[in-house]
């Protein structure tokens, strides 16, 4: 290690000798009011045709020739473009404050285009600014990330409301999502019916579907980037939101301006509260007590300070749980019989991240990070005596895991050419697959009965290092190449793999830009989960000896340009070849107490398909429509006979049409449509009789026998909806208020949610079987309040 | 506008939108049931020893059919049996107590080494067929009963048998039995675990099934668990039964298994029940039975 970090000072040192001809410009980039880092912003210099990006932190720096004077040109989306002339002779730090367009046009919001969609290395990228996700007509009005991905080409939802992302032929634990830097498990609240991201806290959402860069690892198919807003640098703002679910609560402020800032951001449902008094009559009248209730809560705090020009700090937090509850009493004779269950889980994150400027081309940050996800199930019965004594049984059930993680990134710019990436990082694991508490008191009978049953903790270290450039071949030939190694060890078993990764881009004329990128990937923790039920109780377990670690590569082309005044279009084939994927043997269940590894079985997938993607993100009608042309597959040689099937998300149409209109400074209206091909899913088609008898025939017996065709062979009715919401928008001196309504699945549309077999008792007193689909939210409306300050 | 009115207004909201779903957000709807086509089953389990031989001939029925499988049988198929390339025309076994309601009487019992295949035609449903041979039997070098068999997994007491063999070369199946005498004195297949990984339940009641992998080809002992058996009881009265199996048998009866344990269970992964048989379903096996007396 000591001997790299020698070998990179020097080529650091020689570049810099090499440079001395040259001139380095390196600062932030910021909001002017606010003081809020802005990310991926565009500096550019006419002069040479070069130009570069702020970072995750804002940071940037451009290295040119001396020269008097220097012009650069600044752009960004949502703020009005700027021209600077900074003296060319030295080297300078230099911060550059950039001006929201809001401010002067609150109807039509027409930034300078910042840097092309053709023009950028990457592919398979998709930003969606937070403003356009926030005007998005949503479910129950709760503004929510992960569903506004949904409707990105490539980007499917698992179900009718679901927020799981199904990537590429991916599974929603191949998604790496990272919450200012910090891995989140489960990212749902309510079943997956609402993400746990507070959209009021989140300042920008980057989703990577392909073409990884080398900095990217540890998941197959896609990473998202969730960055939280820093907190005003200025003054106290604050935000609160009242909806028919939930509500919310954002402050955020200077602690020591323009050097300390925070914010806080909370969120909690409230069905729990308005129906307690209905819930609790409703015991009451069938003649016992008892409460029943679900709610979640969310709550995100960040507080930054900057030491100097070269230095600053973040720490942020994340936690949020869900809490189902069930408890009933019932008196009979003196003594009260009882009932307690409970169902929670959570996830509490936390990162401190340290920023430093080495040189003004070499930008460190170093991250400690704490993850942490559980599950927690409690079942009590028992009786309570008039004397006082009781008799208890009860039954816990816990899982989760834990991580805490170091890493250190470098972005070093040593010309306008290279944008150079390395670090490394270690993350600790420690998984509980799943332990079972039992106890027993019984005062009658004296017993005092307690045991744990299950799988034992176990723990693990998964490391990694990369190295990448954006080189500028030519003007027109543009790569990103780079490696990232890792390794992981559990138990008496090591893994290493090293994956390369390639994006490059070349235009074309009429500045078409064509684009391919090949990336390896490598997964060495397992999400073991049913098909499309997306319950907490899906379990997190690592790589073992006996269950080898997912692997993928996938290759993509695509063209893209921008055309019109703000116009992108973007379209891609892509090929993914997934290894080693995890799967549950046919029959097994959940909460069994046999070894996890007994009860899984590794296949192969392969996902194909071709993306289309327009989209407007300024001007008075902004949206974009996606379509998804997708095959999506399995093959595992435990089932299905060992014959390749249907993935459950497998489906071949996928279209969105997402269209946000602002009709004055006061109304914006806003529109949703999607369609898309039905789940597969494995139904039986006949039944039969066998006989249960062996050699005794007098205990013989007819079971029925149902007959499955191919797994997955069954296609749910297609799904398809149109939500729409209007937002009406006052502003008086220091506050804006904003009334958002609307409906969700507006034409009530019976969209399918899962379909089951049942009998039916007609009036003749025949049984007739049917086959049922149950469909959710035949049509929602919302109304939401909230009122920035 | 006063806080007061706009929670009234989300209040008022939220109630509205509770009482306009039908069932509280969840609707449902008929669907059309997946197609499938009409085969005939063949169900049929032969024993070494044995000179009858029974079949279940019957149909299968639309997931949605309302129809008793009781009244799937089929009594207008042909059956032609070959024993070693001998064949037999099996008769409507309009007798039978039992579900089988096509037999063959065979001039000579069923022995190791025997090769049997089914041909069933029927106009509406088809053809369909199967083939198996006898397995050859197993070296078993000792039974022995102890009545302090050890906990079993549910850390109930019990008895056990442990069992020496000799396992051949090459993937071999084996099914277990254990008979006992009960509280009525009456001698009959009883309750038979094993706390061994290689030991799996099988869908028939009182059996067991163990595939060799761990120990291809060489010397095995195995302990099977049973109930508790007071010592005198068991004395001269406890036997082994053991089965030389089908590969085909084994992944049907524990596919069947696995089928009737997640039956109604919301959370299990569905299970397809393995069939041999060409053109239809059902299973077409046959064991090769030695019964030990345990010491």
């Amino acid at each position: 290690m000591l001997k790299k970090s020698i070998i990179l000072y020097i080529i650091i040192l020689f570049c810099h000798l090499l440079a001395a001809q040259k001139v380095t410009i390196s600062g932030y980039i910021e909001d002017e009011s606010s003081g809020e880092k802005l990310i991926g912003c565009n500096i550019y210099h006419p002069s040479t045709q070069s130009g570069t990006v702020s970072n995750t932190f804002g940071f940037y720096s451009i290295t040119l020739d001396r020269d008097d004077v220097i012009l650069l040109e600044i752009s960004y989306i949502g703020y009005s473009a700027q021209s600077i002339n900074i003296s060319g002779q030295v080297s300078l730090s230099y911060n550059i404050k950039m001006k929201s367009e809001a401010v002067f046009d609150e109807i039509e919001i027409t930034a300078t285009k910042d840097k092309k969609i053709e023009t950028e290395t990457q592919m398979s990228m998709i930003d969606v600014p937070i403003l356009q996700i926030k005007k998005i007509p949503a479910l129950m009005g709760e503004t929510d990330v992960l569903k506004a991905l949904q409707l990105l080409p490539g980007v499917q939802s698992g179900g009718e409301g679901q927020a799981g992302l199904y990537v590429r032929g991916g599974s929603p634990d191949q998604n790496l999502i990272l919450l200012d830097g910090v891995p989140v498990y489960n990212a749902n609240h309510l079943f997956g019916f609402f993400s746990v991201f507070n959209a009021e806290a989140i300042k920008d959402v980057t989703l990577i579907k392909g073409g990884f860069p080398a900095r990217y690892g540890g998941r197959l198919s896609s990473v998202l980037e969730i960055n939280l807003k820093d907190g005003h640098q200025q003054e106290f703002h604050g935000d609160v939101s009242i909806g028919l679910v939930g509500s919310k609560l954002t402050l955020e402020g200077p602690i020591n301006k323009g050097k300390t800032s925070f914010l806080v951001s909370g969120r909690r449902t409230y069905i729990d509260l308005l129906a307690k008094p209905f819930i609790k009559q409703s015991f009451k009248d069938s003649g016992s007590e008892g409460d029943t209730g679900y709610y979640f809560y969310d709550l995100n705090a960040k507080v930054n300070h900057t030491f100097s020009q070269r230095d600053r700090i973040y720490l942020s937090v994340y936690g949020g749980n869900d809490k189902f509850y069930f408890n009933q009493k019932d008196t009979e004779f003196g003594n009260k019989d009882f009932t307690d269950n409970g169902l929670g889980w959570g996830n509490l994150t936390g990162a401190l991240r340290w920023n430093h400027v080495i040189h003004d081309k070499l930008f460190m940050n170093t991250t400690l990070t704490y993850s942490k996800y559980n599950l927690n199930t409690a079942i009590s019965l028992g009786t309570e005596y008039e004397d006082k004594s009781t008799d208890l049984i009860s039954l816990g059930y816990l899982s989760g895991i834990r991580d805490y993680a170091a890493k250190i990134d470098f972005d070093y710019v040593p010309s306008p050419r290279h944008f150079i990436r390395f670090g490394t990082n270690v993350i600790f694991h420690e998984f509980n697959p799943g332990q079972f508490n039992l106890e027993q008191i019984s005062a009658t009978n004296g017993i005092n009965f307690k045991q744990t049953l299950g799988q034992p903790i176990k723990n693990a270290t998964e490391m990694a290092m990369y190295v990448e450039d954006d080189f500028e071949i030519t003007k027109k030939l543009k790569v990103n190449v780079g490696l990232h190694l890792s390794g992981f060890s559990v138990d008496d078993a090591f893994y290493t793999s090293l994956q390369p990764r390639f994006s490059a881009r070349y235009l074309l004329p009429k500045g078409i830009g064509l684009k391919a990128s090949f990336a390896t990937m490598r997964q060495f923790i397992n999400l073991l989960s049913f098909e499309g039920i997306g319950l907490p109780t899906d379990l997190w377990l690592p790589t073992t000896a006996r269950v080898k670690p997912q692997e993928s590569w996938q290759a993509a082309i695509g063209v893209a340009k921008t055309f019109g005044k703000d116009y992108e279009i973007s379209v891609e084939a892509y090929y993914k070849r997934m290894n080693n994927l995890i799967a549950y043997k046919d029959g097994s269940g959940l909460f069994e107490l046999s070894d996890w590894q007994d009860r899984i079985t590794q296949g192969k997938g392969e996902a194909y398909g071709f993306e289309f993607f327009l989209q407007k993100k300024t001007g008075k009608l902004s949206g974009w429509i996606g379509y998804t042309l997708a095959w999506n597959n399995r093959q595992f040689s435990d089932l299905n006979e060992g014959r390749a099937f249907p993935y459950r998300y497998d489906r071949r149409h996928d279209l969105s049409i997402v269209a946000i209109y602002e009709l004055s400074k006061k109304i914006n209206v806003s529109s949703t449509w999607v369609y898309g091909t039905g789940n597969a899913v494995t139904l039986p088609k006949s039944r039969y009789g066998a006989i249960v008898s062996g050699e005794n025939l007098d205990y013989s017996y007819l079971t029925n026998v149902e007959q499955y065709g191919d797994r997955n062979s069954y296609r749910m009715n297609a799904y398809h909806r149109l939500d729409i919401g209007i937002n009406f928008i006052k502003t008086r001196k220091n506050r804006t208020r904003t009334w958002s309504i609307g409906a969700y699945n507006a034409y009530a549309n019976n969209n399918p949610f899962f379909v089951y077999f049942d009998t039916d008792y007609l009036d003749t007193g025949v049984e007739k079987r049917v086959l049922k689909q149950v469909s959710l939210f035949p049509l929602i409306p919302y109304v939401t309040y909230s009122l920035k300050f | 506008m006063h806080f007061k009115s706009i929670l009234y207004i989300i209040a008022i909201s939220f109630f509205l939108i509770l009482t306009s779903c039908e069932d509280f957000f969840e609707t449902t709807l008929e669907l059309d049931p997946p197609p499938f086509e009409k085969t005939l089953v063949i169900d049929h389990l032969a024993y070494t020893g044995r000179d009858t031989i029974d079949f279940r001939i019957s149909t299968n029925a639309g997931i949605l059919e309302n129809i008793e499988i009781y009244d799937l049988n089929i009594n207008d198929a042909e059956v032609i049996l070959t024993v070693n390339g001998q064949s037999y025309v099996a008769k409507i076994n309009a007798q039978a107590s039992t579900y089988y309601n096509y037999a063959v009487i065979l001039p000579s019992p069923l022995k190791q080494g025997d090769e049997l295949s089914i041909l069933a035609t029927h106009p509406l449903y088809g053809q369909a067929s199967s083939t198996f041979r006898f397995l050859p039997e197993t070296d078993i070098l000792s039974a022995v009963f102890y009545e302090d068999g050890g906990l079993d997994q549910n850390g109930d007491e019990r008895s056990k048998v442990s069992v020496k063999f000799m396992d051949k070369p090459g993937k071999n199946y084996y099914a277990v039995q254990i008979i006992a005498p009960f509280f009525n004195n009456q001698i009959r297949p009883t309750s038979v675990s094993s706390l061994d990984p290689a030991v799996f339940e099988s869908h028939e009641r009182y059996t067991v099934l163990l595939t060799d992998d761990g120990f291809d080809g060489k010397e095995k002992i195995l302990d099977f668990q049973t109930y508790r058996i007071p010592e005198d009881w068991a004395k001269g009265n406890v036997k082994l039964v053991w089965y030389g199996i089908s590969e085909d048998y084994y992944k049907f009866s524990r596919s069947l298994n696995a089928h009737q344990n997640t039956a109604d269970n919301p959370f299990g992964t569905p299970v397809p029940v393995t069939t041999n048989i060409n053109g239809g379903t059902g299973i077409f096996a046959g064991h090769t039975r030695q019964v030990i007396d345990v010491d």
